[in-house]
C-alpha cells in the first residue's frame, strides 16, 4: 500500500485530515495509534459510514466543492471508499484540488 | 456546521442544494442501527442531482444526533421534524417526506397528524398494518437484553472488534438508556380508518418477499391516492438491496426529468 513517502502537499493534506478524524471521531480516535498514509478507514480507524459522511463534510468545507462524496459515491459504492487509506484519500484530494485550480486558472 | 439546533436538540444534519424551484425531499432513516448515511449512500445524490434540494437528518438518539433520555414517541418525532424545517427556513412550502422502515412509520404519522408539511410520501417497506409493533418491541427488548447482560460492546471491544463494538455501543445506549422501547410500544399499527383520511399522494415502494408487503397492499386498498410498487428478489432490505430499481421510481414520481439524472 502507500507506504512511499508523501509529496509534502501531500502530506500536509493527511496532516489536515487526521485532525478533521479527531474531531470526528473524538479523542478515542487515538487510541489506534499514529495515522499514516497506510492507514485504512474501515481496518484500522473503525470508521462507521456516518462518520465518513461527517469527514466529507469538513474536507468539502476546507477544499471547496471539488472534494465531493456525493460524486465519488456515484463511482463506488461506501464499502469501496472506506476500504480506501487515509493516503489515497489524501492523493484523491490532492488531484481533484490541482485540477480544481488549474480550471479556475 | 452539521448541527441544527431544533427542539432542544442538536440534530445532525445533511443539506444538498438542488434547482431554486426543486421542491424539497426529506428522508427519514430507520430505527436503531440506522442514520442518514443510508441514504446519503443512496438515493441522496441522484435525488439531488435531478435538482431536488434534499434533507437529511439523523433522528433524536441517532446517528451523530443529541440521544435524550426521553420523547422517542411518533408525536415528538413529527415535533422534531417541524422544529428542525423551520429552523432552516423549510417549512414555508410543504417537502416530500421519504422514508424506509420504521421511518416510513414516521412520514405517514407526519402527513396525518400536520399535512400542511407534507406535499407527498414514498414509504419504503414501512411498518403499517399488522402485529409488527409488539414484534419490534419484542425483537428490540430481546436485543436489549442481550447487549446488557452479556455486555457485548466490551467483550467486541476486547476481541478487537472495534467497528462493531462502537455500532454495539450506540444501540446499547439506544436501548438501555432511553425510553425508546416504551414509546415504540405504546404506539399502533395503522389502521384503515388512517388510511382513508389520507390526503397526501402515496409511493409505495416494498419487496416482494417482505413480510411487510400485505400492510402495503391495505393502504394501496385504502388511501385514497397510493401506488404500490413491488420490487422483485428482495424482502425488506429494498433500499440497499434494491437501490436502483427504487431510485427509478422515487425519481420518476419526484417527476425528475428523463436524462437529469445521468452526471
Amino acid at each position: 500500500m502507500a507506504t512511499d513517502p508523501l509529496p509534502e502537499r501531500t502530506g500536509a493534506i493527511l496532516a489536515e485530515i487526521t485532525d478533521m478524524l479527531v474531531s470526528v471521531v473524538g479523542d478515542e480516535l487515538l487510541v489506534v495509534g499514529e495515522v499514516t498514509p497506510a492507514t485504512t478507514f474501515n481496518d484500522d480507524l473503525a470508521l462507521e459510514s456516518i462518520e465518513f459522511v461527517a469527514l466529507a463534510e469538513l474536507l468539502h468545507q476546507r477544499y471547496g466543492a471539488a472534494v465531493d462524496l456525493l460524486g465519488l459515491l456515484a463511482e463506488k459504492d461506501i464499502d469501496q471508499i472506506l476500504a480506501m487509506t487515509v493516503g489515497e484519500l489524501a492523493v484523491h484530494i490532492d488531484e481533484v484540488t490541482v485540477a480544481d485550480q488549474a480550471c479556475a486558472g | 456546521m452539521a448541527l441544527t439546533p431544533a427542539g432542544g436538540l442538536r440534530l445532525h444534519t445533511q443539506w444538498l442544494p438542488g434547482r431554486d424551484d426543486g421542491s424539497t425531499v426529506v428522508f427519514l432513516h430507520g430505527l436503531v442501527m440506522d442514520n442518514l448515511s443510508s441514504f446519503y449512500c443512496t438515493l441522496a445524490g441522484p435525488v439531488s442531482r435531478a435538482g431536488h434540494p434534499v434533507l437529511l437528518y439523523d433522528q433524536r438518539g441517532h446517528g451523530r444526533s443529541d440521544r435524550p433520555p426521553g420523547g422517542y414517541d411518533r408525536d415528538t418525532a413529527v415535533a422534531d421534524l417541524a422544529a428542525l424545517l423551520a429552523a432552516l427556513g423549510l417549512d414555508r412550502r410543504p417537502v416530500h417526506l421519504v422514508g424506509n422502515s420504521y421511518g416510513g412509520v414516521l412520514a405517514l404519522h407526519t402527513a396525518l397528524v400536520r399535512p400542511d408539511l407534507v406535499a407527498s410520501l414514498v414509504l419504503i417497506d414501512a411498518q403499517l398494518t399488522g402485529d409488527w409493533v409488539e414484534k419490534m418491541t419484542d425483537t428490540l427488548s430481546v436485543a436489549a437484553l442481550g447487549l446488557e447482560h452479556r455486555r457485548l460492546p466490551e467483550q467486541l471491544a476486547a476481541l478487537g472488534r472495534r467497528k462493531e463494538a462502537r455500532l454495539t455501543a450506540g444501540a446499547d445506549a439506544l436501548l438501555n438508556r432511553t425510553t425508546l422501547i416504551e414509546d415504540l410500544a405504546a404506539g399502533a399499527a395503522f389502521t384503515a380508518r388512517d388510511f382513508a383520511r389520507l390526503r397526501r399522494p402515496v409511493l409505495a415502494v416494498y419487496g416482494e418477499h417482505s413480510e411487510l408487503l400485505p400492510g402495503a397492499r391495505d393502504l394501496a386498498a385504502g388511501a385514497p391516492d397510493c401506488a404500490l410498487r413491488v420490487l422483485p428478489g428482495v424482502g425488506h432490505t429494498v433500499l440497499n438491496e434494491a437501490t436502483d430499481g427504487l431510485c427509478a421510481a422515487v425519481l420518476e414520481r419526484l417527476g425528475a426529468r428523463a436524462g437529469a439524472v445521468a452526471r
